[in-house]
């Protein structure tokens, strides 16, 4: 009743104002005369209007209170249960139901997963799915508003394997949050509903493309990119003013594997817009294509070796030249690999590159190659590498390569053969001990990531596979990680690598340079006469003491922590007995770190009886 | 003896204890058992020196009693849960004579229950449930008078603090009145009206958030403040007056509890309100934070198979405490017990129980279910309008509809709502709204329409003064096989 609703604003508006502008409110006063005459008909509103008088005479809270509550009372009695529209009908797209069997206390956690930033929801989500929780329609809505999540990884980790797995039941969900003008999420949405088989995925890109924000935009372009017919709009897009629209459909036109396409492609890499035909040409995998793309590309690297390009036009060339060798991943031709060998070993272009500022890890074609090789068959890059380490220039300057050459060489060549093959170049500090075993420099990083990861079983297969002859050399080296890792019980040159391990402990210690790395050395050390169970002499005993000292003087906050934990778990701590204990309360007075503090009291604890 | 997992979650005051106790349950160091399978004990290692002893005594099945020398203030403790966890995953348990110590336990309980027991017969036959420890009429007299003196004046204090409000405005209220009204409220708490200082404390979490759309939140928690004044006012006075009525709790309206009163299940026996050999199906169950309480309350909505009536069960967990109170579930069981304890309320008044079973919930129940649901849906609307005009009573009454037929209508905006239709072709439109936050609706549009008609929507009424609408919130849809559940 309209009366009513306006009563009730007005009502609403005393109360946010207060009731001291009650006493005689016009706007509330108006209303009286037509209550009063309702009244005559219906006793509530007679009722209603007697109340609204007190509060225009007094202007009292209580008064306010009164009337408020009533009309509250009356207006409860007036709601309908319809509503007033067209009568629609829908597709319905569940035709049986769910289960719902997934009680309260297992499904709130996913909820607040889902729903709130806390730490550790990545993990209950990912645990919630391969248990089989989220296949659950309550958590449908949330699921697809996941998409959102501030924390890149969920978001993905929802889009890339979640959703997918749910499946079509998504799609309203999808559909509901989807804002074309929207954001990376609305992106994500557009490509999940044309991947879960939406049937008007194509509309919402085409639409997405004429009308959306840019990365919403790409993913519409990718859509209409796997429909041949959309050939033409995609021609156009590819000559857009935005480099992001440029590249988006270019890659559509390779995929459908448009010729018109391909031609604008490799138009586009030949003009000053050649980097958004990068990505495109990289899928691009048509032989003669390829070679069109080789030609490009080698007539930059030829211009680069003319001997009258400036130090500055060389500087910017070779930047163009390393995005365009970017295009021949994957293409498996010979000629690329000629190209490829050229450049790696080619004197000129070597010289010219030691110009200053031209060598940017982004400007580096001989890594870009390497880069490239690492995609190739093992024979491919086996054939490059031998060809140009064979060439003195490159065998000088590139570890990169050796490191490349090994890996592929690793698991084919027998270990004699490998070292015939590294070991001079090893020897000659060429190459180092972790660039050759340990490619992936977070597997072994230099300082303490080796206490970071169980690396026994890829210790025990170096070990297992290595000619002798290496630790040989890594004893004559004096090379601390290879000794390390060459260090077993029982096995060869034992003795000699202990030697070394100590030897080159106590000079860090003396140079007080005593790192992590020597104290994983002296770890591996504890380890192996551990397990022999043989003893140590005394005074091995007090240099490992003073060597694991020296670490802990040297070690940062988190390495204090790790270091402490291992020689912990070799049950190594009392080596410090009791001797070390003040020298300890010292240190954790000088670092400030509760561990040591921690360490000082154990020892103290430790020396009374 | 047959303990399952579900059994045991459901012991476990939350999910955490759960997952910490099955954690332990590969880790003890002896598992033991009694030769008849009652008790279940063992030794557990934990951060102390010694292991934890630790035992599960079943000798009543129903009430197991849980022991742990472990310091944990959550009962049962990881460690029982552990050893629960262990015997159900079929651990080997050697068979071991029962501790002494805990024999002599057994003993003390066993007469605490035969006592007990005794009474309550000697009670129910003299038709008496009068508590234990009753004082001496007269000095009782004085002391009830005394405490509604004490209400009565903090009801003025309330009273006061409210017309201050109303006066001022809302938006006159500042954070430095805001806090200064939080310290009088406190206040509120020496003068025996608990329920009053919620509503209160409601009040002003209301007027904290207050923004456009907050006001009528804010509104109606004033509006329902003045009338719990109002009628406390006079319910207490008029109790004060009459000598009869002094020692008497009244049971036709929730006011008891409203103004702070805690129902105790002697005193609901002494009014009667309880039912005998109750069976309840839970329907739907849900969990929310209420500021003003500063607890957790966990709802269960519950049919009783006796007399067709929706209950709710609530069960209060403190922020400050929710590491030791148990947090409820859903439960797809039927419950059974012997006593089911009703507070005076509206229409799903609150409901209690001690001991319990469980068993399957067969095609039969859920046919009563059916049958119970609501075939007009203008009574329906009529019965929740008679309620919530009320400003003190339950603003979202719950009840079973039956659905003859459904239906969408776009609305001017653009929207699509969700209906249901009765026999006679009376609609009632489908709405998220309320205090249960969770989507149901979006589900049923998507549902196919054969799978709805003839069944049964467990809905929660909510009234949008604002739209004007009297939607149903759906919570549970009810099938001759199956009750799917829309919300948890």
């Amino acid at each position: 009743m309209q009366i009513l609703d306006d009563l009730y604003n007005e009502t609403k508006r005393l109360f946010i104002a207060g009731s001291k502008f009650a006493k005689n409110d016009p706007r509330i006063s108006k209303y009286i005369p037509a209550l009063e005459k309702m009244g005559e008909k219906a006793p509530v509103m007679k009722k209603l209007a007697e109340k609204y008088t007190i509060l225009l005479t007094d202007g009292q809270p209580e008064a306010l209170a009164d009337a408020g509550t009533f009309l509250y009372a009356v207006m409860a009695t007036q709601g309908t249960t319809e509503v007033s529209g067209e009568a629609v009908q829908e597709e319905p797209s569940l035709c049986e139901l769910p289960k719902t069997g997934t009680p309260y206390s297992r499904l709130k956690p996913v909820l607040d997963a889902l729903t709130y930033s806390r730490q550790g929801r990545y993990e209950v989500i990912r645990t919630a799915f391969e248990e089989g929780l989220l296949n659950d329609f309550r958590l449908y809505a949330p699921l697809a508003a996941g998409l959102d999540d501030k924390y890149a990884e969920l978001a993905e980790y929802l889009c890339e394997t979640v959703i997918p797995a749910l499946g079509a039941p998504l799609i309203p969900y999808l559909l509901e949050r989807y804002d074309p003008k929207g954001k990376r999420s609305d992106a994500m949405r557009l490509s999940l509903l044309d991947k879960l088989g939406y049937e008007e995925a194509g509309r919402l890109a085409l639409e997405a493309v004429e009308d959306g924000d840019p990365v919403v935009v790409v993913e519409g372009i990718q859509i209409l990119g796997a429909d041949s017919g959309n050939e033409e709009y995609l021609l156009k897009l590819a000559e857009d003013k935005k480099a992001a629209v440029r590249e988006a459909a270019l890659i559509g036109l390779v995929r459908m594997d448009s010729l018109r396409g391909k031609e604008l492609m490799v138009k586009t890499l030949q003009g000053g817009r050649y980097k958004s035909a990068v990505q495109a040409a990289k899928l691009c995998k048509s032989p003669e294509y390829t070679q069109k793309m080789l030609d490009i590309v080698r007539r930059h690297y030829e211009g680069l070796l003319e001997s009258s390009l400036t130090d500055k036009d060389f500087v910017e060339t070779n930047g163009k030249f390393c995005e365009l060798l970017g295009v021949l991943e994957n293409k498996d031709e010979p000629a690329v690999f000629e190209l490829f060998k050229d450049v790696l070993k080619n004197k000129v272009y070597a010289e010219r590159l030691n110009v200053k500022s031209a060598h940017y890890h982004s400007h580096d074609a001989q890594r870009m190659v390497c880069d490239l090789l690492s995609h190739c068959a093992d024979e491919r890059m086996i054939e490059v590498c031998e060809d140009a380490l064979s060439a003195d220039i490159v065998k000088k300057s590139s570890g990169m390569l050796w490191q490349r050459y090994f890996t592929a060489v690793r698991d084919s060549y027998p270990p004699e053969r490998l070292f015939d093959v590294f070991a001079a170049y090893y020897d000659a500090n060429l190459t180092s001990f972790l660039d050759l075993f340990f490619p992936r420099t977070d597997f072994f990083p230099k300082e303490r990531g080796c206490y970071a990861y169980d690396k026994e079983a890829e210790f025990e297969r170096i070990r297992s596979s290595l000619d002798l002859r290496w630790i040989k050399l890594f004893i004559k080296k004096e090379d601390l990680p290879a000794l390390s890792v060459c260090l077993q019980e029982g096995g060869a040159y034992e003795k000699e690598i202990k030697g070394v391990i100590l030897k080159k402990a106590m000079e860090g210690v003396k140079k007080k340079q005593a790192s992590m790395l020597i104290g994983y050395a002296v770890d591996r050390f504890v380890e192996v006469v551990k397990t022999k169970k043989s003893i140590l002499f005394k005074s091995e005993l007090e240099k490992m003491a003073e060597v694991c000292f020296a670490i802990f003087e040297n070690a940062g906050k988190i390495d204090t922590h790790y270091f402490y934990r291992s020689i912990t778990e070799k049950n190594l701590i009392k080596l410090f007995r009791p001797k070390y204990t003040e020298k300890f309360k010292a240190l954790a007075g000088q670092k400030s770190f509760d561990i040591l503090y921690q360490i000082a009291e154990e020892l103290q604890r430790a020396e009374s009886p | 003896m047959d303990l399952n997992q579900s059994y045991i979650d459901s012991l476990a005051p939350n999910a955490s204890a759960a997952s910490n106790g099955k954690a332990l349950a590969g880790k003890f160091l002896k598992l033991n058992k009694s030769d008849d399978e009652t008790l279940l004990f063992g030794e557990c290692a934990g951060s102390g020196k010694n292991p934890y002893s630790c035992s599960v005594d079943f000798i009543d099945r129903e009430n197991p009693v849980v022991r742990c020398s472990c310091p944990s203030r959550q009962i049962p403790c990881k460690h029982a849960l552990g050893l629960l966890y262990a015997y159900a995953g079929g651990k080997p348990f050697q068979t071991e004579a029962i501790p002494e110590d805990i024999l002599t336990k057994r003993n003390k309980i066993e007469k605490r229950l035969e006592n007990k027991e005794r009474k309550a017969s000697e009670a129910k036959a003299e038709g008496k449930r009068k508590p234990e420890n009753v004082k001496p009429f007269k000095a009782k007299m004085n002391a009830v008078v005394k405490k509604i003196d004490a209400q009565l004046e903090g009801i003025g204090i309330a009273g006061l603090l409210l017309n201050n409000i109303l006066q001022t405005g809302l938006a006159g209220l500042d954070a430095a009145a805001v806090k200064n009204l939080e310290r009088q409220a406190k206040e509120l708490g020496n003068y025996y009206i608990g329920g009053i200082q919620n509503a209160f404390n409601e009040v002003l979490i209301h007027i904290k958030s207050n923004t456009e759309q907050e006001y009528d939140k804010t509104i109606e928690s004033v509006l329902y403040m003045n009338a719990l004044l109002k009628k406390a006012k006079d319910y207490l006075e008029s109790k004060k007056e009459n000598e009869d009525n002094l020692l008497k709790l009244d049971i036709s309206s929730a006011v008891e509890e409203q103004i702070g009163h805690i129902w105790t299940l002697e005193e609901l026996l002494e009014n009667n309100m309880y039912i005998e050999n109750a069976k309840l199906v839970q329907l739907a169950f849900y969990s929310y934070g209420d500021d003003s309480r500063r607890e957790f309350v966990d709802v269960g909505f519950q049919f009783c198979l006796n007399d067709a009536n929706i209950y709710l069960t609530y069960n209060y967990r403190p922020y400050k405490a929710l590491k030791y109170v148990k947090e409820e579930d859903s439960r797809y069981e039927l419950t059974e017990t012997p006593e089911l304890y009703i507070y005076p309320g509206d229409a799903n008044p609150r409901v209690r129980w001690n001991k319990y079973t469980l068993s399957e919930v067969k095609e039969e129940h859920l046919l009563k279910i059916k049958a119970a649901a609501k075939t007009s849906f203008a009574d329906t609307a009529k019965a929740v309008k008679n309620q919530i005009k009320s400003p003190l009573s339950d603003k979202n009454p719950v009840f079973l509809l039956h659905i003859t037929d459904v239906g969408l209508v776009e609305m001017e905006d653009g929207t699509k709502q969700l209906y249901i239709t009765d026999e006679k072709g009376v609609k009632q439109v489908l709405q998220d709204k309320g205090y249960v936050d969770t989507q149901s609706v979006p589900f049923l549009k998507r549902l196919d329409n054969k799978l709805l008609i003839g069944n049964t929507l467990l809905v929660m009424f909510v009234n949008d003064t604002e739209s004007g609408v009297l939607a149903a919130k759906p919570l549970a849809l009810v099938t001759d096989k199956e009750i799917v559940r829309l919300v948890y």
